[in-house]
């Protein structure tokens, strides 16, 4: 029988049997492609976790996958979905590439404020279209967004074989200047970790303690009771999807300023679309989503593992795993809102279509 | 070459580069018809390539190859039409799943045929129609998935429009409640629809993988799930709408394929974003006649119907 909220315990069982059925199909999957099943999970968990290297490495790809997802979480705080992300990240990549090269030379405590800044208004110009055909001419924000991914990267490919294209024979721009470089904390680990936590912090603080957040939560839940409150609401929702669309611009950013040092076409093996599922996971919450956004660095860290433990598995396998886990916890979050009867008496109705 | 000629050889391009959008865009159009959303089109013709390939090369026949990529769509069309349907899931976030799912899968298995070879489909020429100057080879000069997706386009129309069964998915996608009170089994028809739709959307990935460029590559659809989706919108609901945007959509790729060709200069790269630029204007544009469409679609869109009613 229906539950009123679904309890905490069965989330959290939803949750490990989601994960445990998962790792089950993965092994199958893994058989499948013919490789042993379990030292081949074994990896997935060992590479990301077993060394320095591996625990740097997975800070490192966690901090545009969290960018990322704050990006999509906070679309769906005005409950929009932004697929976008994967294009505003490229975007903020090259905004950030053009301070770097191109921009003002400035000294270093201001370049890297002023790079980190272009990537982020271009990323939030970004998806401050698709919230303006949203809001103006009902255009599907799921769809917009998606194909401005392929347009952001165009834009990027255009650039790196063209205009800004380095002294070598590669499509990759010249290296940016050493004083337009984030700090580096550890190993390669750069201060864009900082940033990511910093400001999930501070939009969960927003969100839950001032009056903007509290209008843009009502929003959210119920645009016509908004509206009627007299709350501007295409305002906020503009608003809070361009702030969005400046965390996928800052994913890129940090990609170019702490990872790349330059600007090239695969500058995101598809953080925007791995966010998406981090999102959903982490229950729309912002300070959630860096904690999911972490463990599935791990997992891509371990799926980069895969193919040095058997050469037949490809990293995109990780995917399928992805893939499972989102569908069991989707289904599985369905059934924590039932509560379990036992009623021994009564035989079982057999159902109609059985 | 002349105008005509060249215009005559891009309509002909524009028609099969269509074809994997117009196979596609049907399955999510019957699947839609019945209320239900698939946003997974993407994933389901990327395993219907692989799925279509893998097959044409172990047996050597092209035609097994796209026989078992409908089988396959159809099965892993399930992944998504069993959530939505039976539990009731949210559609949006099941069609995401089922992308990444086929991504997945496709990319996992598909590693060992990258670079190989395998049986393909080669052009038939109609007898006789093939000859007509322009249509000829405009429609009848190709392979058989793409005479499938023409004949699927009045079959469809007609099979949703004019049939006791089409009618009945009509009515699952517009009133379930009504449905299901008329006695229909609503959720195996929205099932029954779903799986459709990955049967399509699976041929006309494998359309890629055994017609277009005849191999393996990851991620060869490019998008071109999406964008059959967001044809579905700009079309209302109408296989006949539906078709004229695949052919313009076929009809970018043809042009972009073939400027330098014609001596034109444009900067590849900006023909590149061609497609989605359009695809975004249609969108913008079929929302201004937007009560003319909301007719169009289907009320209970992406709306689970379980008979329980309150859960």
């Amino acid at each position: 029988m229906p539950r009123g909220r679904p309890s905490v315990l069965a989330e959290i069982g939803v949750l490990a049997g989601a994960l445990g059925l998962a790792a089950l199909v993965g092994a199958v999957v893994f058989a499948a492609a013919g490789a042993p099943p379990l030292a081949t999970l074994a990896v997935l968990v060992t590479e990301p976790f077993g060394s320095a290297f591996g625990i740097s490495e997975t800070l490192l790809e966690a901090v545009p996958l969290g960018f990322c997802a704050l990006a999509v979480v906070l679309a769906l705080k005005v409950d929009l979905w932004n697929i976008g992300a994967e294009g505003q990240l490229y975007m903020g990549a090259l905004g950030a590439t053009w301070a770097g090269l191109y921009g003002p030379e400035w000294p270093g405590p201001l370049r890297i404020p002023f790079a980190l800044l272009c990537g982020a208004a271009m990323g939030a110009a970004w998806a401050f279209l698709p919230a303006v055909l949203r809001a103006w001419r009902r255009v599907s924000e799921i769809l917009s967004t998606l194909m401005l991914n392929y347009v952001a990267i165009a834009w990027v490919e255009l650039l790196v074989y063209g205009p800004w294209k380095g002294e070598d024979r590669f499509p990759y721009t010249a290296f940016l200047p050493e004083d337009a470089w984030l700090p580096v904390l550890f190993r390669r680990v750069h201060a864009g970790i900082l940033l990511v936590v910093a400001l999930a912090l501070l939009l969960a603080w927003i969100e839950r303690r001032t009056v903007v957040g509290y209008e843009v939560r009502v929003v959210g839940a119920s645009p016509a009771l908004a509206r009627y409150a007299g709350l501007p609401v295409v305002r906020r929702l503009l608003a809070v999807m361009a702030l969005a669309g400046a965390m996928g611009g800052l994913a890129g950013a940090c990609e170019v300023l702490g990872t790349q040092h330059r600007l090239h076409a695969a500058i995101s093996p598809g953080y925007g679309y791995t966010a998406i599922i981090v999102a959903f996971l982490a229950r729309r919450d912002l300070g959630a989503s860096l904690v999911v956004a972490f463990l599935f660095a791990a997992l891509a860290v371990g799926g980069d593992g895969l193919p040095a433990a058997s050469p037949a598995l490809s990293p995109a396998v990780v995917k399928v795993f992805q893939g499972v886990l989102l569908l069991l916890v989707l289904s599985g979050g369905v059934l924590a809102r039932y509560r379990v009867v036992l009623d021994r008496a009564a035989p079982r109705p057999v159902p109609e279509d059985a | 070459m002349t105008p005509l000629e060249m215009a005559t050889v891009i309509a002909a391009t524009a028609v099969s580069s269509g074809t994997p959008i117009l196979l596609a865009g049907l399955g999510e159009l019957v699947a839609e018809r019945s209320g239900v959303l698939n946003l997974g089109v993407e994933g389901m013709m990327l395993v219907g390539a692989l799925a279509g390939f893998a097959t044409a090369h172990a047996t050597g026949s092209a035609a097994a190859g796209a026989a078992a990529a409908a089988g396959i769509g159809a099965v892993f069309a399930l992944v998504h039409a069993w959530p939505a349907v039976r539990l009731g899931v949210d559609q949006v976030v099941s069609g995401l799943a089922v992308v990444l799912l086929g991504a997945g899968i496709a990319s996992a298995f598909g590693r060992s045929l990258v670079g190989e070879v395998a049986a393909s489909f080669a052009p038939i020429p109609v007898p006789g129609l093939s000859r007509l100057p322009v249509l000829g080879p405009v429609l009848f000069q190709h392979d058989a998935l793409v005479y499938l997706g023409l004949l699927l386009v009045p079959g469809i129309a007609w099979f949703v429009g004019r049939t006791r069964p089409g009618l009945a998915l009509q009515v699952c996608g517009e009133n379930p409640r009504l449905a299901d009170a008329a006695g229909l089994p609503v959720e195996r028809l929205r099932i029954a629809a779903t799986c459709t739709g990955g049967a399509l959307a699976a041929l006309g990935g494998a359309w890629l993988s055994l017609a277009d460029t005849p191999s393996w590559v990851d991620g060869m659809t490019a998008g071109r799930g999406w964008i059959a989706v967001a044809m579905v919108l700009f079309s209302g609901w109408s296989p006949w709408r539906l078709a004229l945007g695949a052919w313009l959509f076929g009809g970018l790729v043809a042009v972009q394929f073939r400027v330098q060709a014609f001596g034109l200069h444009a900067d590849v790269y900006l023909l590149k974003m061609l497609p989605y630029v359009c695809t975004l204007a249609v969108l913008v544009l079929a929302a201004r006649g937007r009560w003319r469409l909301r007719l169009g679609a289907p009320a209970a869109l992406g709306r689970p119907y379980l008979r329980e009613g309150s859960a």
